[in-house]
C-alpha cells in the first residue's frame, strides 16, 4: 500500500534536507508498509534522526512553529481544565491562551489532530509543534498532583479492601487473637496436649504442601504441550499491520547501567517497535539513572516517565503513574535486564485470542540467563524452572488463581484500569494482582514463553529481594483473607486450598522450618525419648513421612525442574537445595520483622552484579548489523 | 488305728523280752553320748516358702534334702505338718517314699491338720541328699461318678515340715559338706573395725550367694551366744592368716560348724562353692584354684544349662510345667530373642495329640498344636523387655480328656520338654538401664567404690544391695576410687557414698538444696528429712561406666525377711526405707516421678512453676496490644468519617 501523503511530504523533506538517506526512507517506507503505520511512527521507532531533528522537519513540513516547552512551558492551569487521557492519546495540548486564541502544542500533525483540536478546543486555535517528549513531560508536570495520588489510593479508595495500605484488619486482628488467645489457654490448661495438637496442624501442613506441590507437576506436565504448538502456529501466522499498540513498562530504580540489554532486547522483538508504547518509569529523584537514559538517546518509541516522589516509593507505585501515560490495548511489564524471546508479544497475542473472553492476563515463564554462575544462581534457576515450567501450568489447569511472576505478565488494558492496576502498597504487587484478577472474575493464563534475566549471584543480595517477596506473600494472604467467605464464593474451595498452601504455604514453610529442624537435631542427637512427649505415634509417623518422603520429593522435582529446558546438568545441583531453604528461611524473618516494623519498605535487589549482564551489556551496545 | 498301736506294742515287748530274761551282766563303764547338734532343715529352706500344695486328687512331689556324710550323721526324721480338706467325701492317702522306699502312707481323712514324724532308716541317710517323695492320691466314692475337678480337695504341706538331723559336728569337715548343710540365715564374721578391701569383697560374695537382700546375712565381729544344741544359723569367718594364699576349712564357732576364709583373696574360694567344680571343696582343706570365665559367649542356652529341673508330667486334661531362672543366667550383653522348646508328648491310642501353650512371665508368647508323638522343636519368639530379675517359664499342656466314664480313671499320658530346649541370645543387651540388667551385666565382675563406710552401713544397706545386684559367681573388685577409661573397662560399679560420685550426674541428689519428688500428677510423695531418711539407689553413669549409686539413708536400714526382700528389679532409680523398696521408677522410659530441686534456678523448673503466670502475663500484654491496635484502627476510621 502506497504511503500517505503526508508521510510522502515527510520523507521528500527529510530526503531534501539530507536527514535521511535514500536506502534509509525506501526501509521507512517498507515498514510503514508492513507496520500500517504513518512515516512519523517510523522514524520514532529508529535512530536516524534525533528528536529534534525529526519534528524541525515536521514543523517545516507543515509551516507550524516549534516550540521548546521546556523554556516555553504551558500554562499549567489551562492544562489541567482537560482530561489527561486524551490529551495523552492525541499527543496534544493547549498552551495558552492568546486573546480570544488559544494556543495548541501537537507531536502529531494531520488531518486527524485538527479535527481533534477542533472538536476539543474549538475553531479558535493556533497549532504549534512540540516534540512527544516535551508534551508528555508538560502533562506530568501538570497533572502530578492528581495522578500521584490516583498512583498511591487509586485502589485503596476505590476497593480498600483490596488494598493492602492497611496491613491487618480490626477483624483479621481479633481472629488472631482469639487464636492465640485460645492457644495460651491451652498452654495454661493441658500444655503437652495443646503442643501435640499445635504440632498437629502444622504437621498437616507440611504434609498437604508438599502433596499439593506433587499434585500441580503431575497436573501441569502435559497440559501445555497442545496449547503452546497452537499458539506458537498462529503468533508465527500474524501480520505486522494487524497488531494493536502494546504498552511496555520498564521500571527502574537506580540501576543505570543495565538499561541497553532490554532496548536492545525490544528493538530485537519480532514486533513492530512503532506499535510499542515503551514507558522508562523512573523516580523523579533518581537523577543518575534519569542521566543515563538520556545519554543513551533512545528512539522516540522509549518516552521517560518521572514519577513524583511519594510514600510508598516501590514499583507498583511507579507502574501506577505510567499507566495514565499508557496508549496500548496490552501492556506488559519487563525489568531492565530482562531479555524476553523476541516473538513473546505475538504469542501472548495469540494466546489472548484462544483463551476464554475472561482471561485478562498472560504470564510468560522467567529464567535466568547466567545459570550456572554459582551455586546461588543454579539454585534460583532450579527455583525459577520448578516454578513456571512445572508449578504454574498446573496452577492453571486446576484454576488455582495463579501469583503473578515479577516481570513478562501481560494485561489487557482495559480490565487493567478497571481493577485500578497494581496495589503500591504491597511489594509483590504482580502476586496480589493475580489473585485480585481471579477474585475480581478474570482469569490468568499461562504460556511457553520465556524472558531471561539476571540471576542474583550475591546471597545478601538475594536474601533482600526474597525477603521482600516473602513479605509481599505475607501482605497478600493477609489481604485476600479479609473476607474469607467471599474468597471461597469468588475462587471456589479448590481454589482457597491452593491460595492457601500456595501463599501461605511459601512464608510459613520458611517461618516453620527452623524449628522442625531443631527437632529433628534433638531427636538425632538426644533420641526420641526427648521429643516423644510431643510427638505421639500417629504424629511422629507423620512427620517421617514428612521428613524424607516430602523433602525427598521437592528435591527429586527440582532436580527434574530443568528438564524442560534440557539443562540436565543442572540437576545433580538439586541435591544441595536444603541449603536453598536455609536461606528462605532467613528470608522469611527478615520478612516478618519487615512486615511489623516497616511493611511498604521496597527492599531494593541491585542488578548487574553478574559477569553474564557485563557480556549482554557489551552485545547490547553493539550496533546493529 | 489302735491296732496298729497295738501290734507295735506287741512287737516291742517281744523285741525287749531277751533283754528282759538276760543274765544280768557285769556292768561296763558306758562311753560317755557324743553332744550332737540338731539341724533342722525346713521346706522354705530348700526353696519352697509357701510349702506343697496338692489337689484333685493326684500329685507327686520329689524332694531333695543335703545330708551330712555317714561320719557326722546321727538320727534323722523327716516331720510335716499336713493341712488338708474336702468338699465331697472321699479317700485320699499321703504316701511318703524315703530313698524310693515308701516309709509311710497318712492317711487323710474329712478335713483337718496333722504332724506327722517319721524316723528315717539308716540305709536312707547315705549319700549326699536324701531323696523325699510326696504322692497324693485318692479314690472316688464307689457309689457316686465324680469328675476330679469337683473333689474341691487339697492336702498342704505346711512349709514349716522339715528334716531333723542330729550331727555329729567332729564328723563334718569337708567345707563343702558343711556349706551344703549351712542353715538359711548366715553369720559373717568379720573382725576389726577397719575392714579391709579383700574382706569387704568376700562380705560382698557372701551377700551375694546367702541372699542378703533377704535378710539372710547378718555381720558380726563375734558370734553371739547361743545355744550349741540347734544349727540354726551358718558360719563364715574371714581370718586374714600368714599366708596370703586364700584357704578354705571347717571350723567350729561356739560348737557350730562354720566355714574359715583366710589369704588375700577369700573371695576365690566363695567362687570355688559356687562354680560347677565345688566338688573339688570335698577335701578339708584347699588352696582355692583361680577360675578363668569362659572364651566365647554362646549363641544358646539350654535348659539343661539353666539348671531345670525334670520338666514331665502326665497329662489327662491339663498339666502345667515351670521352672524359674535368674537373669544373670545368661551371658553378660546377652538376652534371648526366642525360645526353642523340644516337647515330646504321647499321644493318645485314638491320636489325639496335645497343644501347648506358653507363658514367660505371665505374658503369652504363642500355643502350638502338636499332633504327633516326635519331640518337636517349636519356636517362639521373646519380646524385648519381658525379662527381669527373676523370670518364670510356664508351659501349659492341654489335651481332651479320654477314658474314665465314670468307671475308670481317665487315662493321662506323659509330656516332656526336654533339656535340649533353649533360648537363642541373638538380641544384645546395651546399656543396661534397670537393676536387673546391671545384675546380668554384673556377671563379669562388679566394681565396688566404698566411701566412708562403717560396719553398721555395710550390714544394713550394702549387703543387702550387694545381695540384689550380684551374681552369685561374679568377682568383687573393691576400690578407692572408680577406675574409668579404657584400661578400666566398661563393667559395672556399685558405689556407695553419700554424696554424688564424681564426674556423675544423677537425677537425686541431696547435697544441692532441697529435693522434693512428686508424682505425675504433682503431688509431693517425698521431701526434706523424709527423703533423707530414705536409702536411694540409682543407676548412673561416670566416665562411659554404668553403675549403681547408693546413698544409705538416715533412717533405719531395712529389715528384710524372705518374704519380704529387697527388689531391685526393674527401674533405675529406687528409695528404700526400713519395710524394703518403697518406689522404684524407670525415670527413662516413664514420668511417674518427677524429681524437683526448688532451690535451684533451673529454667524449664521456673517456666513449670510459674507456668499459669507466665502465660497470664503474656496473655495481659498480648491484650494490651490488641487494644492499642484497636484503638489505632477506631483513630483512623473516625479520621476517614471526619474527612469525608
Amino acid at each position: 500500500m502506497p504511503l500517505d501523503l503526508d508521510s510522502q511530504t515527510l520523507g521528500d523533506l527529510l530526503l531534501i534536507r539530507g536527514l535521511l538517506e535514500p536506502a534509509q526512507l525506501d526501509e521507512a517506507e517498507r515498514l510503514c508498509e508492513a507496520w500500517n503505520v504513518g512515516l512519523l511512527q517510523v522514524l520514532q521507532s529508529r535512530r536516524w534522526l534525533k528528536p529534534g531533528e525529526l519534528y524541525r522537519a515536521l514543523a517545516a513540513q507543515y509551516d507550524l512553529p516549534l516550540v521548546n516547552l521546556v523554556e516555553d512551558p504551558p500554562d499549567t492551569e489551562l492544562l489541567r481544565h482537560y482530561d489527561s487521557a486524551t490529551m495523552t492519546d492525541a499527543m496534544t495540548i493547549p498552551l495558552r491562551r492568546e486573546g480570544d486564541e488559544m494556543v495548541i502544542a501537537t507531536a502529531r500533525p494531520g488531518p486527524a489532530t485538527v479535527l481533534h483540536i477542533f472538536d476539543t478546543y474549538g475553531a479558535r486555535v493556533r497549532i504549534v509543534i512540540a516534540s512527544q517528549l516535551d508534551i508528555s513531560l508538560a502533562l506530568q508536570r501538570a497533572f502530578r498532583e492528581e495522578q500521584s495520588h490516583e498512583a498511591v489510593f487509586g485502589l485503596a479508595d476505590t476497593d480498600p479492601e483490596m488494598s493492602a495500605k492497611s496491613v491487618i484488619t480490626a477483624p483479621q486482628l481479633l481472629v488472631i487473637y482469639a487464636l492465640i488467645t485460645l492457644f495460651l489457654a491451652g498452654m495454661a490448661l493441658a500444655p503437652i496436649g495443646t503442643i501435640i495438637a499445635l504440632n498437629l496442624v502444622m504437621t498437616l501442613f507440611y504434609t498437604g504442601n508438599f502433596l499439593f506441590k506433587a499434585l500441580l507437576v503431575w497436573v501441569g506436565g502435559n497440559a501445555q504441550e497442545h496449547s503452546s504448538r497452537a499458539i506458537a502456529a498462529e503468533a508465527a501466522s500474524m501480520r505486522d499491520d494487524d497488531l494493536p499498540v502494546y504498552t511496555v513498562l520498564v521500571p527502574m530504580f537506580r540501576e543505570p547501567e543495565v538499561l541497553p540489554i532490554l532496548t536492545a532486547a525490544l528493538r530485537n522483538l519480532d514486533y513492530p517497535l512503532a506499535r510499542l508504547d515503551i514507558k522508562i518509569v523512573l523516580e523523579e529523584t533518581d537523577d543518575e539513572t534519569i542521566a543515563a537514559a538520556r545519554s543513551l538517546e533512545l528512539e522516540g518509541v522509549f518516552e521517560i516517565v518521572q514519577v513524583p516522589a511519594s510514600h510508598p516509593q516501590t514499583k507498583p507505585k511507579a507502574c501506577n503513574y505510567a499507566l495514565q501515560y499508557a496508549r496500548g490495548e496490552f501492556l506488559v511489564i519487563f525489568d531492565a535486564e530482562d531479555k524476553p524471546e523476541p516473538d513473546q508479544l505475538k504469542k501472548v497475542l495469540a494466546a489472548f485470542r484462544q483463551s476464554p473472553a475472561n482471561t485478562a492476563c498472560i504470564q510468560c515463564r522467567l529464567n535466568y540467563y547466567n545459570a550456572r554462575e554459582n551455586w546461588l544462581t543454579r539454585m534460583f534457576t532450579l527455583d525459577y524452572s520448578l516454578w513456571f515450567d512445572l508449578m504454574l501450568p498446573g496452577l492453571e489447569r486446576l484454576g488455582v488463581p495463579i501469583p503473578l511472576g515479577g516481570t513478562s505478565n501481560h494485561f489487557r488494558m482495559d480490565v487493567l484500569r478497571q481493577l485500578k492496576a497494581w496495589d503500591p502498597f504491597n511489594v509483590t504487587e504482580d502476586a496480589d494482582l493475580g489473585i485480585r484478577l481471579t477474585q475480581k472474575g478474570y482469569r490468568v493464563g499461562v504460556i511457553d514463553s520465556t524472558t531471561y534475566e539476571e540471576a542474583n549471584v550475591s546471597i545478601p543480595n538475594w536474601i533482600r529481594q526474597r525477603s521482600r517477596w516473602i513479605k509481599g506473600y505475607m501482605q497478600t494472604f493477609l489481604v485476600h483473607t479479609r473476607r474469607p467467605v467471599h474468597l471461597v464464593r469468588t475462587i471456589g474451595p479448590a481454589g482457597v486450598l491452593g491460595f492457601v498452601f500456595f501463599i501461605g504455604g511459601t512464608f510459613l514453610s520458611g517461618l516453620l522450618n527452623p524449628l522442625f529442624w531443631g527437632i529433628f537435631a534433638l531427636w538425632m542427637v538426644l533420641g526420641a525419648e526427648v521429643i516423644e512427649p510431643v510427638f505421639p505415634p500417629a504424629i511422629l509417623y507423620l512427620s517421617l513421612l514428612n521428613l524424607l518422603a516430602g523433602n525427598a520429593l521437592l528435591i527429586y522435582l527440582t532436580m527434574v525442574a530443568p528438564f524442560r529446558r534440557r539443562w540436565t546438568d543442572l540437576a545433580p545441583w538439586g541435591l544441595s537445595v536444603v541449603g536453598y531453604w536455609v536461606l528462605m528461611t532467613i528470608a522469611s524473618y527478615k520478612a516478618l520483622k519487615q512486615l511489623i516494623s516497616n511493611p511498604f519498605y521496597w527492599e531494593k535487589t541491585q542488578h548487574g552484579l553478574s559477569k553474564h549482564t557485563a557480556s549482554e551489556l557489551a552485545a547490547a551496545k553493539e550496533p546493529a548489523a | 488305728m489302735p491296732a496298729r498301736i497295738l501290734a507295735k506294742a506287741l512287737l516291742c515287748l517281744l523285741l525287749a523280752a531277751p533283754a528282759l530274761h538276760a543274765q544280768p551282766e557285769e556292768r561296763q563303764p558306758a562311753a560317755p553320748a557324743k553332744q550332737l547338734i540338731e539341724r533342722r532343715i525346713s521346706l522354705s529352706e530348700i526353696g519352697f516358702d509357701r510349702g506343697l500344695e496338692f489337689d484333685r486328687l493326684s500329685g507327686r512331689r520329689v524332694l531333695y534334702f543335703p545330708l551330712a556324710p555317714a561320719e557326722a550323721m546321727g538320727r534323722a526324721s523327716l516331720h510335716l505338718a499336713l493341712r488338708y480338706g474336702e468338699t465331697l467325701r472321699t479317700a485320699r492317702a499321703l504316701t511318703v517314699r524315703i530313698g524310693d522306699r515308701t516309709e509311710r502312707a497318712v492317711d487323710l481323712d474329712g478335713t483337718g491338720s496333722e504332724e506327722i514324724a517319721i524316723e528315717l532308716p539308716a540305709e536312707a541317710l547315705t549319700g549326699p541328699f536324701l531323696k523325699v517323695e510326696l504322692i497324693y492320691s485318692g479314690a472316688n466314692s464307689e457309689q457316686v461318678c465324680i469328675d476330679e475337678r469337683a473333689s474341691g480337695d487339697f492336702l498342704r504341706v505346711l512349709p514349716r515340715s522339715a528334716l531333723v538331723m542330729g550331727l555329729d559336728s567332729d564328723g563334718l569337715t569337708s567345707p563343702l559338706t558343711v556349706e551344703r548343710l549351712l542353715p538359711g540365715r548366715v553369720s559373717l564374721l568379720l573382725p576389726g573395725e577397719e575392714l579391709a578391701p579383700p574382706a569387704l569383697a568376700f562380705a560382698l560374695r557372701a551377700a551375694a550367694r546367702y541372699d542378703a537382700e533377704a535378710g539372710g546375712l547378718a555381720l558380726h565381729d563375734t558370734l553371739p551366744r547361743r545355744s550349741a544344741a540347734l544349727w540354726d544359723r551358718g558360719v563364715l569367718a574371714y581370718e586374714r592368716g600368714s599366708d596370703e594364699a586364700p584357704d578354705l576349712r571347717v571350723k567350729p564357732y561356739r560348737g557350730l560348724p562354720g566355714l574359715r576364709f583366710s589369704g588375700d583373696n577369700p573371695q576365690a574360694a566363695l567362687s570355688l562353692l559356687a562354680s560347677p567344680y565345688r566338688d573339688l571343696a570335698r577335701a578339708t582343706q584347699l588352696d582355692a584354684p583361680r577360675l578363668a570365665p569362659p572364651a566365647e559367649t554362646p549363641d544358646t542356652l539350654t535348659f539343661a544349662a539353666l539348671g531345670a529341673p525334670d520338666l514331665s508330667a502326665r497329662v489327662t486334661g491339663a498339666a502345667t510345667l515351670e521352672f524359674s531362672f535368674p537373669i544373670d543366667a545368661f551371658p553378660v550383653g546377652r538376652a534371648p530373642g526366642g525360645l526353642d522348646l523340644l516337647v515330646g508328648a504321647t499321644p493318645s491310642p485314638a491320636g489325639g495329640g496335645v497343644s501347648v501353650t506358653v507363658y514367660l512371665n505371665d505374658t503369652f508368647l504363642g500355643a502350638r498344636p502338636l499332633p504327633t508323638g516326635d519331640p518337636t522343636w517349636m519356636r517362639f519368639d521373646v519380646p524385648e523387655g519381658l525379662l527381669g530379675r527373676s523370670n518364670a517359664l510356664r508351659v501349659l499342656v492341654q489335651r481332651p480328656t479320654e477314658g474314665g466314664d465314670c468307671r475308670f480313671a481317665p487315662q493321662g499320658y506323659p509330656v516332656t520338654i526336654l533339656p535340649q530346649s533353649r533360648f537363642t541370645l541373638d538380641r544384645e543387651t546395651g546399656e543396661p538401664e534397670d537393676f536387673f540388667a546391671l545384675r546380668q551385666a554384673a556377671g563379669q565382675g562388679l566394681s565396688v567404690v566404698l566411701d566412708g563406710i562403717d560396719r553398721a552401713t555395710l550390714e544394713g544397706w550394702v549387703l543387702p544391695v550387694a545381695g540384689a545386684l550380684l551374681p552369685e559367681d561374679a568377682p568383687v573388685v573393691v576400690e578407692d576410687a572408680l577406675s574409668t577409661g579404657d584400661a578400666a573397662g566398661d563393667g559395672p560399679f556399685l558405689y556407695l557414698s553419700r554424696n554424688a560420685p564424681p564426674e556423675s550426674d544423677p537425677l537425686l541428689r541431696l547435697d544441692q538444696g532441697r529435693v522434693e519428688i512428686r508424682d505425675r500428677s504433682g503431688r509431693t510423695l517425698f521431701d526434706g528429712a523424709g527423703l533423707a531418711r530414705l536409702g536411694a539407689a540409682q543407676i548412673v553413669e561416670i566416665g562411659g561406666r554404668r553403675g549403681v549409686w547408693l546413698r544409705p539413708g538416715d533412717g533405719p536400714a531395712p529389715r528384710l525377711t524372705r518374704a519380704t526382700p529387697l527388689a531391685l528389679d526393674r527401674g533405675d532409680l529406687a528409695l528404700i526405707d526400713e519395710a524394703g523398696v518403697a518406689v522404684a521408677v524407670s525415670t527413662l522410659r516413664t514420668d511417674l516421678v518427677e524429681v524437683r530441686y526448688p532451690d535451684r534456678t533451673d529454667l524449664w523448673q521456673i517456666l513449670a512453676r510459674y507456668r499459669l503466670w507466665i502465660v497470664a502475663a503474656g496473655w495481659v500484654l498480648l491484650t494490651l496490644v490488641v487494644l492499642r491496635a484497636l484503638q489505632g484502627f477506631y483513630r483512623r476510621s473516625r479520621g476517614r468519617g471526619e474527612g469525608s
